[in-house]
């Protein structure tokens, strides 16, 4: 199964601003022309690569919205801003010929799951088929809401493809070909379902958005498969840890957090997102640093204790990552 | 987490908690704090995980406004997390006593010592500058020689407001 992350930013879109641009390319020259110094051959290319990606690139400002892939089976779940990038890749394929089937797994219909769709070409395709699926069983509403005069000039009547909405039974599993998927509920507002994807003993959580606030096993309770036998998960860090302290009830979580379940329930690797509108990407980058030293002790007094444990491999996404399990 | 004791005092209430704070670790198994003074002993906590220092912080929250926290005996970890979390300890609480380490570079051995306010540190008043014992001589057990201070000072003693 392939896994691509097609937006990590969470709550509003959040381009890199002229100014910000203009300071990373200036911390980037400065850099290099160091480098340089030490290496006269050094190419520009191989020392933007040798940075950590979220220099060279930016952690990204999409909204949520992720592809899982397999040889027989194609999923997006949720439609922030980030779809729009992935339609215009789909309609290289059948979706340019109007004779695309896409299918869209909603975890709950806040504006940054959502607004991506009024830009999704494939939905002006004649043809199409697009698939909604949600546990909320008022996805139409929210779909049709969005193509509402005098907020958008396209009225969902118009829309060229063939609209299905499915709903889905909470912590029921749905067989895609041969992509298992289970929703199972998160911490979050209106209110939100994450899903477990299976794909030949490989196991995917996508956990987000979630405040994170039912950790322990009993707590859990019927959601705790949503974390076991784990090989990937995606979860919800909007705040540093200091923030998502003070945020209470504000549905978002932090990294430590992430990994205090990550570690309890041996999940191998994770990937952080939702990353805050409001941060740049240095305070990210601060973000990563603080989970990093939590991590660090946490390791330190797991060994002291001579207790067993699996390290986990984790970052801070950024906007693009792709994986495969 | 275990709650070793819960007693109501005179004057206070004396909370003694053991053993690994994480996600099930059950705050609300503390009776109603009815006096205006918290006194937590910690120095039995094995470990505190971001869900445990969550949760502790949320409690602390619930507490009335009128309850003043003191916190006693603790390990080195908590201070970590007073030092690098605003917030870990509600406004106006006081840290009486914390485990200092001490390494012995003659023989290796480590040890935890306790500081005790108003003997071996004073946080930072209005009117009085922070005040921390350095020069204090701490002994190894094993071999007798004079142990040195196992901590970066600026960073550990940070939460006293030492400059
Ligand atoms: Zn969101
Ligand atoms: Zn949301
Ligand atoms: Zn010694």
């Amino acid at each position: 199964m392939k896994v691509k992350l097609w937006g990590v930013r969470g709550s509003l879109p959040a381009p890199l601003l002229p100014e910000q641009q203009y300071q990373k390319s200036l911390t980037n020259l400065k850099q290099f022309h160091e480098a340089l110094s030490t290496d006269p051959n050094i190419s520009p290319e191989k020392f933007l690569n040798s940075l950590p990606s979220y220099m060279s690139k930016g952690f990204g400002g999409h909204t949520a919205c992720i592809q899982v892939q397999t040889s027989e089976q194609n999923i997006i779940v949720d439609g922030g801003s980030g779809i729009r990038k992935l339609g215009e890749v789909l309609m290289c394929g059948p979706c340019g010929l109007g004779r695309g089937e896409v299918h869209i797994l909603m975890t709950h219909f806040h504006w940054d799951h959502l607004i991506g769709l009024p830009f999704f070409v494939p939905l002006f395709i004649p043809g199409n088929k697009i698939h909604i699926y949600s546990v909320q069983d008022n996805a139409e509403e929210s779909v049709r809401t969005l193509f509402k005069k005098p907020n958008f000039p396209v009225p969902y009547e118009a829309l060229g493809a063939e609209f299905i909405y499915h709903t889905l039974e909470p912590r029921k599993t749905v067989h895609f070909n041969d992509l298992k998927v289970t929703p199972y509920q998160l911490d979050h507002p209106d209110p939100c379902w994450g899903y477990k994807f299976e794909h030949n003993n490989k196991t995917f959580s996508y956990c987000v958005d979630t405040e994170g606030t039912r950790v322990s096993r009993k707590e859990l309770g019927e959601d705790l498969a949503l974390y076991q036998n784990v090989d990937v998960m995606v979860f919800d860090a909007q705040y540093t840890f200091l923030e998502a302290t003070e945020k209470v009830n504000w549905g978002h979580s932090s990294a430590p957090i992430g990994l205090d379940i990550a570690m309890r329930e041996e999940i191998k690797k994770v990937y952080f997102v939702h990353h805050d509108p409001a941060a740049s990407d240095e305070k990210i980058m601060i973000a990563e640093k603080q989970t990093r030293d939590y991590y660090k002790t946490r390791l330190k007094a797991l060994k002291q204790q001579e207790a067993e444990f699996s390290e986990v491999d984790w970052e801070f996404a950024i906007e693009g990552t792709e994986f495969e399990l | 987490m275990k709650i070793e004791h819960a007693l109501e005092k005179e004057n206070h209430f004396e909370l003694a908690l053991s053993g690994s704070i994480d996600e099930d670790a059950e705050f609300n198994a503390i009776p109603k704090i009815q006096k205006n003074l918290l006194v937590v002993d910690f120095s039995q906590v094995t470990m505190i995980n971001s869900c445990g220092i969550r949760d502790w912080v949320n409690w602390t929250k619930t507490l009335d406004s009128n309850v003043q926290v003191h916190i006693k005996k603790c390990p080195k970890f908590i201070i970590d997390k007073i030092n690098i979390l605003k917030g870990f300890l509600p406004a106006k609480s006081l840290v009486l006593s914390f485990y200092t380490p001490y390494y012995c570079e003659n023989c290796d051995s480590e040890k935890q010592y306790l500081f005790e306010r108003g003997v071996h540190f004073q946080e930072q008043t209005a009117d009085k500058a922070a005040f921390v014992d350095y020069d204090l001589e701490v002994l190894c057990d094993q071999c007798k020689t004079a142990m040195s201070m196992d901590v970066i000072t600026e960073k550990y003693f940070n939460f006293l407001g030492v400059k």
